[in-house]
């Protein structure tokens, strides 16, 4: 297994630093354009979450960030200390399918996340979120 | 991102370059929001240099395709890569907007 830890504080540029360490980790490791893609959105939408919503202080706090390759699967583990969030809890959008008029505007974020990962898992340990994402990587035929 | 500006006729052509996000949604939306607002009803976005697409960047088409559909406007969206459009179809957003291969496709549309 291959692992990366990167550290970053609660502020949205550090989205571009970690994205860029992932692609560094993925081409590396040779990870399809197609995985890095769906990688670095579910990145952006939940590092995005966290620092919009996690946090009810001006403090800066440490967000962990791991990534584990395996030869099947890559797992994300996000760690912070923020207020409890638990992305199954969310319910998914109601509104894919209306109309223009009838759409209300944003709620995506964690809906995609939720859709291009395999396997969501969240707990609530010692006032950290710790929430594991599983992607499986296709087999080479 | 980088926004090219051209105009066919009365259609207006926006060429994205680069990442659509929560950084860079700000910079269409303040080109594209007062387009509409001037009443331009004929837009094409031109999606062929476009690398990235996060909600927020989602959440500024809604709003667009919105405004629009107020002015009896039209928005077209052509060049789209594969990894794009598997985002729009989870999003529900491939009924919401015409998508057309190419961006003579889009002109043709609006003609």
């Amino acid at each position: 297994m291959k692992s990366l830890i990167v550290h970053i504080n609660n502020s949205l540029p550090e989205i571009a630093r970690v994205t860029k360490k992932f692609e560094i980790f993925a081409e590396d490791n040779s990870l399809s354009r197609r995985i890095i893609y769906d990688i670095s959105l579910c990145l952006d939408e939940l590092i995005t979450n966290i620092v919009s919503y996690g946090f009810d202080d001006d403090a800066e706090h440490i967000i962990e960030i791991q990534f584990h390759l395996k030869e099947n699967e890559i797992k994300l583990v996000f760690i912070d200390d923020g207020i409890e969030f638990d992305p199954e809890q969310k319910e998914d959008p109601f509104y894919l399918k209306h109309s223009v008029e009838e759409r209300p505007i944003g709620g995506l974020g964690i809906y995609l996340v939720k859709k291009l990962m395999d396997i969501i898992e969240y707990q609530r340990v010692e006032d950290k979120n710790i929430l594991t994402l599983t992607k499986f990587l296709k087999k080479p035929n | 991102m980088e926004i090219k500006q051209d105009k066919h006729g009365d259609v207006a052509v926006l060429n994205l370059i680069g990442r659509l996000d929560a950084n860079t949604s700000g910079e269409l939306e303040s080109v594209l929001i007062p387009m509409i607002g001037e009443g331009k009803k004929k837009i094409v976005l031109d999606f062929s240099a476009l690398e990235y697409i996060s909600s927020a960047g989602l959440r500024l088409l809604l709003l667009a395709a919105k405004k629009l559909r107020n002015n009896k406007g039209n928005i077209i969206l052509c060049s789209m890569k594969d990894f794009i459009k598997k985002i729009f179809e989870i999003s529900g957003f491939t009924p919401i907007f015409k998508i057309v291969d190419t961006k003579e496709a889009a002109l043709k549309e609006l003609e």
